[in-house]
């Protein structure tokens, strides 16, 4: 009888918890500046530079079942590469024209999950004015929220996004300018690791 | 005398070129060292990363976002290095390029040193090669010695 009550109280009890594990959750993206870290990286042959943004907004929705929806925005003016002239030529008109085009955006309704903490996130990636598809494979973790509360993040569920990609300045219409072929490389790396909160 | 200053400057020229290549194997050899820029992460995320870490994860990673290899830096500042306690054969290099930091790079020294030495060795031989050509240049039977005003023909033809 007792056997029976407990199995009846344990099925009770997954059945109440098993809709809202699998319900889907949304995570909000740029919530604080030091829980995003984006960089850029170019080969070049007069330095290696090195670049960042700790500006992003957007959210990303987890299906657990393996779909999802996501929209991120980084700011082109938020871009630094440790060289304040740099910057500025990166943002101006022979580059990324951060007047006429002030954002950098991700977007799509394709999430493919691929393991457990792996997921193919396929969109739109707009850079420049110019649209192109872009598939990129990024590690997840969901970060409890009592874990969270030891590293001073607040008492609230988080997700780990980490990924990289490559972008090439010339399929998005940037024409590295003549006079500095050679300092620049068309090809860019672009790392990311974002923490989103919990909606 | 012209042509004393070509051969000088040339020499200086072609000395400077020799000097600014063996300045940039100096300091690559003696105030270069190898290290992996990372753009750190914030203390708490480091925190978090530190407590969800397996044996076999990326070391890097925990402390920041790593660039993808190593970079030969110029002295680097000591209080930017890290040796991470998971993997102490590891040498990273915070880099907050929100403050504007961007250590000099030994690859960029050799890029300024080599161009230097090409543009400051073609003006040296260019000055040397003048030099040359002032010396072998034939002298003109004119009568006159350098820098003294020639006889007036009047005077000549009156003696």
């Amino acid at each position: 009888m007792l056997r029976y009550a407990m199995v009846l109280s344990a099925v009770a009890t997954l059945s109440f918890i098993a809709p809202s594990a699998a319900r889907a959750q949304t995570y909000d993206f740029g919530v604080e500046s030091k829980f995003v870290n984006i960089t850029f990286e170019s080969k070049a042959d007069v330095e290696d530079i090195l670049g960042t943004s700790a500006s992003i907004s957007g959210t990303v929705r987890l299906d657990p079942k393996g779909s999802g929806s996501f929209r991120l925005v980084v700011p082109v003016a938020s871009m630094k590469t440790g060289i304040d002239l740099r910057d500025e030529h990166l943002r101006s008109a022979y580059w990324l024209d951060a007047e006429k085009y002030p954002n950098i955006v991700f977007e799509g309704e394709k999430l493919r999950k691929l393991a457990e903490g792996k997921w193919e996130v396929a969109g739109k990636f707009s850079l420049h004015g110019v649209t192109k598809p872009l598939t990129v494979t990024v590690d997840t973790s969901v970060i409890p929220k009592e874990r969270a509360a030891k590293a001073n993040m607040g008492e609230v569920e988080w997700l780990r996004v980490r990924g990289e990609f490559s972008v090439r300045l010339s399929d998005f219409g940037v024409k590295i300018p003549d006079g500095v072929v050679g300092k620049v490389n068309d090809s860019w790396t672009v790392r990311v690791s974002l923490f989103g909160k919990k909606q | 005398m012209t042509r004393r200053i070509l051969l000088a400057a040339g020499a200086s020229f072609l000395a400077l070129a020799l000097l600014g290549l063996g300045g940039a194997w100096a300091i690559d050899l003696f105030l270069g060292r190898d290290v992996r820029f990372i753009v750190p992460h914030a203390p708490e995320v480091v925190e978090l990363q530190r407590t969800l870490w397996f044996e076999g994860d990326p070391v890097p990673d925990l402390y920041g976002i790593p660039a993808g290899e190593t970079v030969r830096i110029v002295a680097p500042d000591a209080a930017r290095l890290l040796t991470p306690s998971e993997d102490p054969s590891l040498t990273l290099m915070r880099v907050d390029k929100e403050k504007g930091e961007n250590p000099l790079q030994v690859k960029t020294v050799w890029f300024a040193a080599q161009w230097g030495a090409a543009g400051l060795g073609l003006a040296g031989a260019l000055l040397l090669l003048w030099a040359l050509a002032l010396r072998r240049r034939p002298v003109q039977a004119t009568g006159t010695v350098a820098g003294t005003p020639a006889a007036p023909s009047s005077q000549s033809s009156g003696s």
